[in-house]
């Protein structure tokens, strides 16, 4: 039989390409989009921070000063050894306060209380119970600590300022390292949107890390050292995870709407 | 004694970040590699004969489904037969059961009223009954679609395939917030760590539903272990050591009901923890000693073998840096103390890191559900608490040596279904 190719070329529209589903498809590696992502993100952020902590952590420590300087007298600025030839980082010198008996028994009943009503019933098993009773059992440990030995705690409030400041760098080169990895390395969306999510990221680090140094600050001061270990543990880190992934899936969202539109720029399914 | 905790903190660094990398290598293949393709391509004539076994106990709330689910699949009926398992039920099951079993020939219930109890019991006996020469398996809050046992069972025309794995995707992702977070921690799991460890010949994992194996192997194995509540993970390491793969089948796609409440989810994790590090306490050696086992496969099949014994060394390692504290060790803690968090976060937030998760939703294109992921920072805890207490139950099974028993999760009968 003889077939009519001119009919069937009309009728039927060939597809240039046929793509294997979406289960099989993964994105082309542009050695020059990572390169150039590395060039304006990365590197310069990373040896600002490097080169620059000194000064950064002056800044932050002059800020901290002026805003607490009527609730918290006597603060004094002092240096402290980080990396022997960029320079001395700085942070905040202010009184200790130790708890005194009575604030100690308080918090501990306190935190009893608080640990029923987390162990009781359903709510066990949520995970903000099961967050605040692990912050909450760290806390009844510094206690007890206090209750029999308050004169051999360890920590001063300027070790504390001492030692915030320098997990602090730690967290932003940490920050800048996920961001780079995560936006940077395992993505293929466009640069902008890559390098605007990158410099949010940073920007709310750095305000967030002073914001919280100011705030720990006080709290160490009004509310003595016996909060340490708690905002030390419970509270330093993880939170800046959670704005981290924050930004992350607000990025992903885009990311995906972006690549989406890329076909054969972006995707390959072989 | 300062030392030792010293010592402890590096170890527990030590194995976040290898978990760590371990997890960022998966997503960067997943991401930018070739896929390795799997076998959807064949077409054969002469495709294996397939039992579908169904483990119920009271299951009447979703058995209609996946029965109903079964019946659309496209295989060729003079190969298919369906046995549902009826574990001891007390509810309709068995009745519905019969009357599904009288309307479709195929469809052979096994109704069991004695004898051990559990899943790996219940599927030695049906085995032992089973007519296929491959065993496809479904939890019974399955919905499998059309071509999804022509998909697994294609797999088996490879000889060196033990066992084939299918993708699982919860149906009810919108009903809450954890349906939400364990839809993307699935996706993650799925899309990005099962489909790079197919990629990189490593060890893909058979998850016990969605997934079939050799009924014959199986049997001169002599069936499932009925002391071990992990029973898919079991069989997976049977399989690697006695020179066999599990395969991944990406693109079969399987519907499942994900628990809706905090309270099921945990006893489910806790079960999963104790069954899987049971699996690793009897297969550790056993992996490093295979000669069947390339020294990737090995590497892997370790690191496997230890993701429900990791959140407890983390736990462990949180009451360390918590000593170290109090013993004045804070300065070590400042420099590096953040780093381990990090690790430890980014691993076990969830069964997928957070990157591992934005790998597959790129790759789905899906955007349902991305914006709780920075909720993931609160099953953070929940899996450290109840993996950790899963670890300590299998520890206290291997010394006690007592008896597990099955604990079945909930099912619930007002989800919306979504496909």
């Amino acid at each position: 039989m003889k077939v009519n190719n001119k009919k069937q070329d009309t009728n039927y529209k060939r597809k240039a390409r046929i793509y294997y589903p979406r289960t099989y498809r993964s994105l082309i590696f542009n050695l020059k989009k990572q390169a150039a992502f590395f060039t304006i993100c990365f590197l310069p952020c990373c040896l600002l921070l490097l080169f620059y902590y000194p000064q950064i952590t002056l800044f932050i420590v002059r800020l901290t000063s002026f805003c607490i300087s009527n609730v918290v007298p006597g603060t004094v600025i002092k240096e402290s050894g980080l990396i022997s030839f960029i320079g001395n980082m700085y942070y905040l010198e202010l009184p200790t306060r130790i708890p005194d008996f009575e604030f100690t028994i308080i918090n501990i009943i306190a935190s009893l209380l608080l640990l029923w009503i987390c162990v009781y019933g359903v709510r066990r098993q949520l995970p903000l119970a099961i967050f605040v009773f692990i912050a909450l059992l760290i806390h009844l440990a510094n206690c007890i600590y206090f209750i029999f030995s308050p004169d051999y705690f360890p920590y001063s409030a300027a070790e504390y300022s001492e030692y915030y400041l320098k997990m602090q760098i730690g967290i932003w080169f940490c920050v800048m390292s996920i961001g780079i990895f995560s936006v940077g390395l395992i993505s293929n969306a466009k640069l902008s949107l890559r390098c605007f999510t990158y410099f949010k990221v940073l920007a709310y680090a750095l305000v967030y890390g002073v914001f919280r140094y100011i705030t720990f600050v006080y709290m160490i001061y009004a509310a003595s050292v016996l909060y340490m270990a708690t905002i030390f543990f419970t509270l330093s880190p993880f939170f800046d995870l959670l704005y981290i992934v924050h930004f992350y899936s607000d990025f992903i969202d885009k990311a995906i709407v972006s690549i989406g539109k890329g076909d054969g720029e972006v995707w390959q399914w072989y | 004694m300062v030392l030792i905790l010293k010592i402890y903190m590096g170890f527990v660094i030590i194995v976040m970040l290898l978990y760590m990398v371990r997890h960022a290598l998966f997503s960067i293949n997943r991401l930018f590699k070739h896929q390795r393709m799997y076998y959807h391509d064949i077409y054969d004539d002469d495709m294996p004969s397939v039992s579908v076994l169904i483990p119920m106990y009271n299951e009447e709330q979703v058995l209609c489904d996946v029965m109903e689910a079964l019946l659309q699949c496209e295989y060729d009926r003079d190969k298919l037969e369906i046995i549902p398992i009826n574990d001891c039920s007390v509810d309709a099951t068995p009745l519905l059961l019969d009357e599904y079993s009288r309307k479709y020939p195929f469809i052979r219930p096994l109704h069991r009223s004695s004898g051990e109890r559990g899943k790996p019991a219940g599927l030695n006996e049906a085995m032992k009954i089973a007519q296929g020469e491959i065993i496809i398996v479904f939890d019974a809050d399955y919905k499998p679609a059309k071509g999804l046992i022509k998909h697994l069972a294609s797999a088996f025309l490879d000889p060196e395939a033990g066992a084939v794995m299918g993708r699982v995707v919860p149906y009810n992702a919108d009903k809450n917030i954890l349906t939400k977070l364990i839809y993307l921690e699935r996706a993650g799991g799925y899309q990005a760590d099962q489909q790079a460890r197919y990629n990189l010949r490593l060890i893909p994992q058979y998850g016990g539903t969605v997934g079939g194996y050799r009924k014959d192997l199986m049997l001169s194995f002599g069936g499932f272990n009925t002391r071990v509540l992990a029973e898919d993970t079991e069989l997976t390491y049977r399989l690697y050591c006695n020179g066999y793969k599990v395969l991944y089948a990406n693109a079969a796609e399987c519907y499942e009901q994900s628990p809706e409440t905090w309270s099921v989810r945990s006893r489910q994790i806790r079960r999963w923890s104790r069954g899987h590090n049971s699996v690793m306490f009897r297969y550790f050696i056993p992996v490093i000693l295979s000669k069947h086992m390339t020294f990737m496969e090995k590497f892997d099949g370790l690191m496997l073998l230890g993701i429900y014994a990791t959140p407890f060394i983390l736990a462990l390692g949180i009451i360390v840096s918590m000593a170290l504290f109090l013993l004045g060790k804070m300065t070590i803690l400042a420099g590096w103390w953040f780093a381990f968090f990090l690790a430890a976060y980014t691993n076990y937030g969830n069964f997928a890191p957070f990157y591992e998760i934005g790998s597959a939703l790129q790759v789905d294109g899906i955007r349902k559900n991305i914006r709780v992921m920075p909720m993931m920072g609160m099953m953070f805890y929940f899996y450290l608490w109840n993996i950790s207490l899963g670890f300590l139950d299998a520890v206290l099974d291997r010394m006690t040596q007592r008896k597990v028993s099955w604990d079945k999760t909930l099912r619930f009968n007002n989800s919306e279904e979504k496909r």
